[in-house]
């Protein structure tokens, strides 16, 4: 993207995002000053965040920040028109999540060698994996959250990270499939995990993501082929082990049998999607609060009912493009770690984003996963930004490879030099 | 303002949303896709083998050309003895245009580009000979040991 083009596309998100903000601000009759404050910030943070990131570091992919900008802009509107009480969290948690990237994307740039915190990772992921069965509560027959002092944290969504760092580390040297048991046992320590506090979303991603990178690392037939075995005997498994299971694949397969109880949210979501049309309701037309969980897993349902059709493509264009730049960027890599990295946090983020819209348009069953960047959500925010950091660290030009540049060009010299 | 002027107003706003995410999504797709398929060419070119090709000088160069001289080849490389050589060997058995080397990855593609002796392997070097890993290659009186560079593995060194 030359400089022109990122003006002109930040520009525009910069009116998309004053216009609906403005507009809702005079949803509730009266003019809301918090819908001016948010027309304001996103702006300011959309210009920051692209222009600084772009100056400071060689080789950041803007069009990938402008992707996730727009999508954290779309995630923003939705969530002030829904629930203008929280908007004002959401944007905080924008800012933090800003803030992650920056450091994400410094340390995955500059730092040398993350092998000696592997075993760090492995143990401090699993144990913190593990604290929401010692002290959280149930909820939507899931046990995967804590509360910390009146903040809830969802270590699932931070373990992905430690998952893309695991994976990148083991696979990253062609060696025997016997040494890198670490992994393994770090994967099904995981996954177990998830599974015992019935998050079988997250754990759907995890495997997707291991089998994936896995299979790129090493192109490997076999043990992918058992992995492949493996999940889907899980698949199963935890369809005859768990009713919720049993009957989400029932609501999938026919939700108008039951659309008052098990059938309801996804006859609900469907019916906002058709409601929507090609062009939408109008911001603050629709009625979202229908839907169970409107404002987490099912946002998607809501952008199709008062952005249109035509929005919810562009939206599902955005994460496949978001696919795309990801998998550039890991086939650009200097490194096989860094390029393992990349792939292994592009795979996290599509497969989510797969999951849950597919789960919402009725193309799988439903599973309680977030949309990332638009969902509500303080862990899942910032795990996407965290998890995009990781993505433009490998994107960045560093010293190491200046230096090796330089080295080469020396031995050129002397080549010529005859 | 009145629950009806703001439903029109939002029925009017939803038009230029959609017009200006089509615009942001359109600078963002132009060159995306070009991008992804100019990338997966090169990587496919390069394929899961060698990143270049090492010569290493063995024998015939006298004193001017010294013995274990390393030359390289990353993609193409015209070697001759002439200035728009990509290798320069001045030595008088080498033609200034001697011969053309293609690297792709996985074999080293020879051509003559004059009638001045060229072999790999003691065979005399045609419109497409290849050279593997291990070959000796000869240009006039010098030869060299051709050697594959692996691809880099990982930055990182085990603890």
């Amino acid at each position: 993207m030359t400089p022109r083009q990122t003006y002109a596309a930040l520009t525009a998100i910069t009116a998309f995002a004053v216009l609906s903000l403005g507009l809702l601000s005079f949803q509730g009759g009266a003019f809301d000053p918090l819908g001016a404050l948010l027309a304001l910030a996103v702006p300011v943070i959309l210009w920051f965040t692209v222009l600084f990131l772009t100056r400071t570091f060689e080789g950041v992919d803007a069009p990938l920040l402008i992707i996730v900008e727009f999508l954290c802009a779309v995630g923003l509107i939705v969530q002030y028109r829904l629930r203008p009480d929280t908007a004002l969290r959401q944007l905080m948690t924008m800012g933090g999540g800003t803030a992650c990237m920056i450091v994400a994307l410094a340390l995955v740039a500059r730092v040398r060698s993350f092998m000696p915190l592997r075993w760090p990772i492995i143990a401090g992921s699993i144990l913190f994996l593990c604290v929401p069965l010692a002290i959280g509560q149930w909820t939507n027959g899931a046990k995967n959250w804590f509360s910390l002092a009146g903040v809830s944290v969802q270590p699932s969504e931070f373990c992905k990270l430690s998952l893309v760092f695991v994976l990148a580390l083991y696979l990253q040297r062609k060696c025997g499939r016997l040494a890198k048991w670490p992994l393994l046992l770090f994967f099904c320590g995981a996954v177990g995990v998830l599974v015992l506090q019935r998050d079988l979303g997250t754990a759907v991603i995890y495997a997707a993501t291991a089998i994936l990178v896995y299979f790129a690392a090493t192109s490997d037939y076999l043990l992918t082929g058992a992995g492949l075995a493996a999940s889907a005997a899980g698949g199963v498994a935890s369809y005859f082990a768990f009713a919720h299971v049993r009957r989400r694949v029932a609501a999938w397969r026919n939700p108008w049998m039951d659309v008052d109880d098990t059938g309801h949210q996804i006859v609900q979501g469907l019916m906002a999607i058709g409601s929507g049309g090609v062009f939408g309701l109008g911001l603050g037309n629709g009625a979202p609060r229908a839907i169970p969980a409107y404002y987490t897993d099912y946002v998607f349902a809501v952008v199709c009912e008062e952005m249109g059709l035509v929005i919810g493509v562009m939206v599902l264009t955005f994460y496949a493009l978001l696919t795309v730049r990801g998998v550039v960027i890991a086939l650009q890599a200097r490194d096989r770690f860094r390029a393992l990295l990349a792939l292994g946090t592009t795979c996290l983020l599509s497969v989510q984003t797969l999951l849950i819209i597919g789960g919402v348009i009725k193309l799988i069953p439903l599973t309680g996963v977030t949309l990332p960047f638009i969902s509500y959500g303080g862990s899942s925010m910032l795990s996407s930004f965290l998890l995009i950091g990781v993505l433009q660290g490998v994107s960045v030009r560093s010293d190491d490879q200046d230096r090796s540049d330089e080295k080469r060009a020396a031995l050129r010299e002397r080549e010529w030099l005859a | 303002m009145p629950r009806q002027a703001y439903e029109v107003a939002a029925l009017a706003v939803r038009y230029a949303l959609a017009l200006l995410a089509g615009v942001t999504l359109l600078l963002v797709a132009r060159g995306t896709v070009s991008q992804f398929l100019r990338v997966v060419r090169k990587r496919r070119a390069l394929g899961d083998g060698a990143l270049s090709v090492q010569l290493t000088l063995e024998a015939g160069g006298g004193e001017a050309l010294p013995r274990g001289l390393t030359f390289f080849v990353e993609r193409e490389a015209l070697i001759g003895s002439g200035r728009s050589c990509d290798i320069r060997l001045g030595h008088p058995s080498v033609a200034k245009q001697h011969a053309q080397a293609t690297f792709t990855g996985h074999e080293l593609l020879l051509r003559p580009v004059s009638d001045s002796p060229a072999t790999v392997s003691g065979a005399p070097i045609g419109p497409r000979s290849i050279a593997h890993h291990g070959d000796v290659l000869s240009i006039g009186e010098l030869s060299f040991r051709v050697t594959f560079q692996a691809a880099e593995q990982g930055g990182e060194e085990e603890a």
